[in-house]
């Protein structure tokens, strides 16, 4: 259940500043938050139960500077959006000192992610390599009609659908007036099959990820196991958070294709 | 009379329709099998379950297709079974016979043939399913209720006959 | 490239067999028949129905036996026919999976099934997703995709077993889910026997 962000921070009225808890909410809510009322300043951030910290130094719509730890810049804001425990407190008029990163926040949130999912990646790998016996210890697997569900929770999201490569149209969730979901299978199928191509012909490895903005709807698509997963968006406001909160729940959709 | 024939698909589903009837394609392996499930199910009365399911089916598609195009005479009637039975990929027939009974000759029979390149000539006669189709056809024809015919597979390709003979009598 | 569930489809469905002079329908190295849905419905709910409890799983074996070795040599020769080379195989580039891609597209074309492949570890396990079958409408109680079934294991016993016929019954399938059992599709699951 989506929590109201009013609910879950404190208005602070001595310094004018907003503190809350990252359990209640995350960093990608705050920050799209703050950069949508325009807001300048800084957030400090605590991690629990380390005790770590991390600064997020915004104007406007647009990050300047972010640390944490000893990390900056983008590999900063990936370790910050990594964190589901801790505080936080937002300082309004604070300014940096030096610009470590100087995006969007949407963008610089998209491109953390990217970041993130390398880093992802490459820790999974060495996992497997290390260690085969760890599939031995997965959590009992959810279904995937569960985890579409969860994704379609995510606020953006109209619909959620899996295509094998073939185009069949494994499981559907939701609905969206912009695009015809049984006629999104075959298409998303041959334009994988072309990117796929593509990716061989470069020598760039598999395809990780897709965008596509139209008009009218941005298509999101990811593989999951042996398929596609793809979401329908109305814009491309939201794709930056989108993009963050369907990652885990993508790997997870994974293990049933 | 040719039988007018419309085939159709349903693109949501890709069904294939004969004349508005759901229809499927299996191969001679596939009633075959049932075939011979029947036979080894003689204890459970399966073979008797097979020639009713064909007749009570068989009998509302040519009721059917009799009401859509008006059929009047027997013959016309009639014609419909032994028509659809080579539509339907089973075989060709020829019948004689009126309301009281008749007999059929089966030049041709999918399930015969299919039994023979399966495991060729057997000891009996086998074509249960021919003899539903049948009854089915005579009911349609002289318009009488399921069950009013008996048929009896007298003759048959499975069993190394040259044509199969059903004689078709009241009940 | 990998074979186009679409292209299989739209190619595949229009094509209406038609009898010989004979009333018979040769096709793909066997004798085609075109039979009524509901005949084949009402006698497997009929046969079911007289089998006593003690016999219904034998009843059910047959069942899905008659598929499976329809499928079987059927098989054989619809993945060699000449519209399946013309349709099908310049698309395969995965080999065995992309063959199977390409049957359950044919299944759907040909009206058996509207499925296709889920998860497909080679050789090993398979799961199938039907949205439409015809055996869904039987009215029986229970699961009833006995042809699916038989169809399925088949498909992968061609796919991934050794050649006829000791690669026969090599693995076998399960239906798991049924839209006549009120799942919003049916699920097969073919495995090692």
């Amino acid at each position: 259940m989506p929590v109201h962000y009013e609910e879950s921070i404190d208005l602070m009225n001595k310094d004018g500043g907003l503190k809350g808890n990252l359990s209640l909410t995350n960093i990608t809510d705050l920050l799209q938050f703050l950069s949508s009322s325009a807001k300048s300043g800084v957030i400090r951030l605590q991690s629990h139960p380390g005790g770590e910290e991390g600064k997020i130094h915004f104007v406007g719509g647009e990050l300047v500077s972010v640390v944490s730890k000893n990390l900056s810049g983008l590999e900063g804001l990936a370790d910050l959006l990594s964190w589901d425990q801790g505080t936080f407190h937002f300082l309004p008029g604070v300014a940096a000192q030096k610009t470590n990163i100087g995006l969007s926040v949407q963008h610089a949130i998209m491109e953390a992610v990217v970041l993130l999912d390398k880093q992802a990646s490459t820790t999974v790998n060495e996992t497997l390599r290390s260690d085969e016996r760890s599939f031995d210890m997965q959590e009992a697997e959810r279904s995937s009609t569960e985890v579409m569900n969860d994704l379609l929770e995510i606020p953006g999201i109209d619909a959620v659908v899996v295509v094998g490569r073939d185009g069949f149209v494994i499981e559907s969730a939701g609905s969206s007036a912009r695009v015809n979901i049984d006629e999104l299978g075959a298409s998303l199928a041959h334009s994988i099959n072309g990117i796929e191509e593509m990716g061989s012909e470069l020598n760039v490895n598999r395809f990780q990820d897709m965008f596509i903005e139209y008009g009218r709807a941005v298509i999101m698509c990811r593989p999951v196991g042996d398929a596609v997963a793809a979401i329908i968006t109305p814009d491309a406001s939201k794709l930056g958070i989108i993009r963050h909160k369907t990652r885990k729940l993508f790997e997870e959709l994974g293990h049933s294709f | 009379m040719a039988l007018r024939l419309e085939y159709s698909h349903d693109d949501e589903t890709h069904r294939n329709f004969l004349n508005g009837q759901p229809v499927v394609m299996h191969s001679h392996h596939y009633l075959a099998l049932i075939t011979k499930l029947v036979e080894d199910l003689a204890d459970m009365s399966a073979p008797e379950i097979l020639r009713d399911a064909v007749e009570d089916t068989m009998r509302a598609v040519f009721d059917d297709y009799i009401a859509k195009n008006g059929l009047t005479s027997a013959q016309d009637r009639c014609n419909v079974g032994r028509e659809y039975f080579s539509v339907f990929g089973l075989g060709k027939m020829v019948i004689t016979g009126d309301e009281n009974g008749g007999e059929i000759r089966l030049l041709r029979s999918h399930v015969d043939e299919g039994w023979v390149k399966k495991w060729g000539v057997h000891n009996k006669p086998i074509n249960h399913f021919t003899c539903g189709y049948v009854a089915a056809m005579f009911g349609a024809a002289f318009n009488k209720p399921a069950r009013s015919y008996v048929v009896t597979e007298v003759a048959s390709i499975a069993a190394g006959d040259s044509e199969g003979k059903f004689i078709v009598k009241t009940s | 490239m990998t074979v186009m569930r679409d292209t299989v489809v739209k190619s595949l469905a229009r094509v209406t067999v038609q009898a010989d002079e004979n009333g018979l329908i040769p096709e793909y190295e066997v004798l085609v028949n075109l039979l009524p849905v509901a005949l084949l419905n009402t006698f497997m709910e009929r046969i079911m129905a007289a089998a006593p409890p003690e016999r219904k799983a034998e009843v059910e074996a047959g069942l899905v036996r008659a598929a499976y070795e329809c499928g079987y040599h059927t098989g054989c020769g619809i993945i060699t026919s000449d519209i399946f080379n013309e349709v099908v195989l310049p698309m395969v580039t995965e080999g065995e999976k992309d063959i199977l891609r390409g049957a359950y597209a044919a299944f759907t074309a040909w009206g058996w099934a509207k499925s296709g492949i889920v998860q497909l570890k080679e050789a090993e396990k398979m799961v199938i997703r039907a949205f439409d079958y015809y055996e869904a409408d039987s009215g029986g109680d229970g699961l009833r995709g006995f042809m699916l079934r038989g169809l399925s294991q088949a498909f992968f016993d061609l796919a991934y077993a050794d050649p006829y016929p000791d690669g026969m019954d090599t693995f076998v399938c399960h239906q798991t889910k049924g839209i006549e059992a009120g799942d919003p599709y049916g699920e097969f699951i073919v495995v090692k026997k």
